[in-house]
């Protein structure tokens, strides 16, 4: 019916009543609008250091000083990639200015989040190995509130004859940020994970990394070692964080495992520091390495040198006692060489190795959980299913 | 106007202005909802979903209760007043309900659902402003208002510390006692003590510009709730009142005006017809770098007075502080204001919650 028509029909008084319902509607809908539900635009936010001023340095030293030395690199970098992104919907998904957008957008920050430098010694051969994780961190900005992240992370690994010099790192930190290999930048990897990700305001389901606990016997071994229990916890929740968003496809918020404030987190840009508040996770998820174990085997010419890693997984809802999920696993590595290989094999590095790799395929069992894998993983073996069918439908019910 | 359409309208004030940012606040609550539920061979799907849907109704019930715990007493007195009002618009106030867990309890023989219910507060203050102050009050906009108010802006100029003084008290005996077989035995005791006395510092403070805090006071009274308040500036030129300038020397080193000098202004102000009358301090601390963002953090001390000079003599009828607010920026000058309006605008809001704990309405 044509709204002429209908006026005509209905008379003066009806249409009076008409406009004033209306404008109830459209002032009820604009409140609504104002509340968030319709879906935001993403702001770009800039680059940042996630963390405590202080420790900025500590935690991220190579990026810091190349932040420091060149201030401009990293975000004329960014800007560049933004203006013309390889991946076209980036452009369409991310604006680079709020004051363009009329609702309350969600700003999307580059949060750094890690950086590690670790070197091996193999056949004579130094390999430097420079790992770099960030977030592509949403957050609203009137609110100043985290919506979700999704992690992202980079390892390049150059070899050099000699012992690398810290001016070798800082070229290989330089070239995370400059590379046009893709798969070798940062930023692109940054962008290719925003532009196939979404992020809600409304009603999403949340969770997040709450804890990773050692027990005992993973203590006294780290002790032994000289690990650093934080580093390590701090390490690994963020190892959690990635498996889950790349294997599972989850966003999460983000985890402060090792820090100090447990519900905000500060985000360092050039030009501002901003501190945004974690919401409640309504699924905690607390990790707990239950020890080490290792072993070499002789046969014929060939040494094969073990590696087990016992863990915990348990998943809660916030608050509640009661766990949805909590099994005990394990990873195994066997590394075979021949005796005459001369290989200097550190055993921390190797029990890290294999904490990584199980981590990361349990984000992919935790989506879609396989008898075989259980049987091999689980300390329950397959009857450890029905726990994962529920971990499953939970991933689902995140998406 | 009487006292209780002011307190009206400062209630109003409060609720409205909690309400009537450019956006509308997400209030998220987590809400419990259990309802009996016997689990048998007849109790399919349809049953469970059932019950699942009435607990949901508890949860959202339960995380009502606990969204207006959290609220100020002033709002709180609002919807004790008129609970049924409140609890009907329930739905209006939920955007989103997200069910977190739904599960049968086999041994309590219920269904448990946990929701986290997000409440948006906009409609909960306009329906507050609605029932306190009546649709035609128009969130109080009032006409011949008879309030005003002087706030001094101060800044440390400076902090005399003294050291803490230790008096030492050494008291040396000597004693001595006579054995059985004739024998004396000396002995030589000392006892030691003393005292640490300690003194406060001296701050002096130096008056700062008025202008931010005006505007921050004034954007919780008139732009935000249509209190129609009366500048003091006015009231110096129209009613002889006494210039701020006269008197802020005053304030460096006193937190409170003398009362020669507060006699003085409310006889003005009584001159041009004002009936309440606000007074208070908001000092500015020195800055100090926050270790969190690394930007610089400045303290700020706010306190309040709030008085009805309509009888002979003034009476105090709420006080607020002092109470400190922070606020961190990249320079001084930008953690500075934004500490002094946040402190203005709660110190607004925590006389409303006096008024209201008086029963003054």
């Amino acid at each position: 019916m044509q709204l002429t028509q209908l006026m005509r029909e209905l008379g003066g008084l009806q249409v009076a009543k008409l406009v004033v319902i209306f404008c109830q509607v459209f002032f009820a809908s604009s409140n609504i609008a104002n509340a968030q539900i319709a879906q935001p635009q993403l702001v770009y936010a800039g680059f940042a250091f996630e963390g405590d001023a202080d420790n900025r340095n500590f935690r991220y030293p190579h990026v810091a000083d190349l932040h420091q030395k060149q201030p401009d690199l990293i975000r004329t970098q960014f800007l560049n990639k933004l203006n013309n992104p390889a991946n076209a919907s980036v452009k369409q998904k991310l604006s680079l200015n709020e004051a363009n957008e009329k609702h309350d957008p969600i700003m999307v920050a580059f949060a750094l989040t890690q950086e590690t430098y670790e070197k091996q010694v193999i056949n004579g051969q130094h390999w430097a190995i420079v790992v770099l994780q960030a977030n592509v961190l949403a957050f609203n900005n009137s609110s100043s509130s985290v919506v979700g992240s999704y992690p992202v992370r980079l390892r390049l690994v150059r070899t050099f004859a000699q012992d690398p010099t810290q001016d070798d790192i800082k070229r290989i930190v330089r070239e995370a940020f400059t590379s046009t290999n893709q798969n070798e930048n940062i930023i692109d990897l940054w962008l290719n994970k925003l532009a196939t990700v979404s992020f809600r305001n409304a009603a999403i389901k949340r969770i997040r990394v709450i804890n990773v606990n050692l027990a005992k016997e993973a203590k006294d071994y780290l002790t032994k070692s000289k690990v650093n229990e934080s580093t390590l916890k701090s390490s690994v929740a963020s190892d959690i964080e990635i498996s889950l968003s790349s294997k599972a496809g989850i966003p999460l918020l983000p985890n402060t495992v090792g820090e100090a404030i447990g519900n905000s987190i500060a985000l360092r840009f050039s030009d501002k520091s901003i501190q945004i508040k974690i919401p409640d996770a309504d699924y905690e998820i607390y990790f707990a390495i239950r020890g080490f174990a290792s072993a070499t085997t002789d046969s014929n010419n060939q040494l094969t040198d073990i590696f087990r890693v016992k863990s915990n997984l348990t998943i809660k809802i916030g608050g509640e006692d009661n766990s949805l999920f909590n099994e005990d696993m394990y990873e195994t590595k066997f590394l075979t060489r021949p005796k005459s290989v001369s290989l200097q094999l550190d055993e921390w590095t190797q029990y890290r190795k294999t904490l990584q790799e199980f981590i990361l395929a349990l984000g992919t069992q935790l989506q879609n959980p396989q008898d075989e894998w259980l049987i091999e993983h689980a300390s329950k073996g397959s009857d450890a299913k029905q726990s994962f069918n529920k971990a499953k439908t939970l991933i689902q019910e995140l998406k | 106007m009487n006292l209780r359409k002011i307190s009206q309208l400062i209630i109003a004030t409060a609720l409205f202005a909690s309400g009537t940012s450019t956006w509308a606040e997400r209030v998220e609550i987590r809400g419990i909802g259990n309802v009996p539920f016997e689990d048998s061979v007849f109790s399919g799907e349809k049953e469970f979903n059932a019950a699942k849907q009435k607990a949901i109704q508890e949860a959202k019930k339960n995380a009502w209760k606990n969204f207006i715990a959290k609220q100020n007493s002033a709002l709180q007195q609002v919807i004790s007043k008129n609970e049924s009002s409140f609890f009907n618009s329930l739905d209006d106030f939920i955007i989103d309900v997200v069910v977190i867990d739904a599960s049968k309890d086999q041994v309590n023989k219920t269904v448990k659902v946990i929701a986290r219910i997000v409440f948006n507060d906009e409609p909960i203050s306009r329906l507050s402003q609605k029932l306190s102050v009546g649709e035609s009050g128009q969130a109080g906009k009032s006409s011949g208002s008879t309030f005003s108010f002087i706030f001094m802006a101060r800044s440390q100029a400076q902090i005399k510390q003294f050291d803490a003084r230790r008096t030492e008290v050494r008291k040396a005996t000597a004693a001595s006692t006579v054995d059985a077989d004739g024998a004396v035995t000396a002995e030589a005791m000392t006892q030691s003590g003393g005292n640490t006395l300690m003194k406060a510092d001296e701050v002096v403070y130096t008056a700062t510009s008025n202008q931010d805090l005006n505007t921050a006071m004034g954007e919780i009274l008139s732009s935000s709730a249509g209190i129609e308040y009366v500048e003091y500036d006015d009231v110096v030129s129209n009613c002889n009142g006494i210039a701020q300038k006269s008197f802020q020397n005053e304030y460096a080193t006193s937190d409170e005006m003398s009362s020669k000098t507060r006699a003085a202004i409310i006889s003005a102000l009584r001159q041009c017809d004002i009936r309440y009358f606000s007074t208070g301090t908001i000092d500015t601390l020195m800055p100090t770098r926050d270790p969190v963002t690394g930007g610089l953090q400045i303290y700020v001390t706010a306190r309040a007075q709030l008085w009805d000079i309509s009888g002979k003599l003034p009476r105090k009828i709420g006080s607020v502080g002092p109470k400190q607010f922070s606020a961190v920026g990249a320079k001084t000058e930008i953690a500075g204001k934004n500490a002094l309006v946040l402190a203005a605008k709660e110190t607004a809001k925590a006389l409303v919650d006096q008024l209201n704990s008086k029963g003054i309405r």
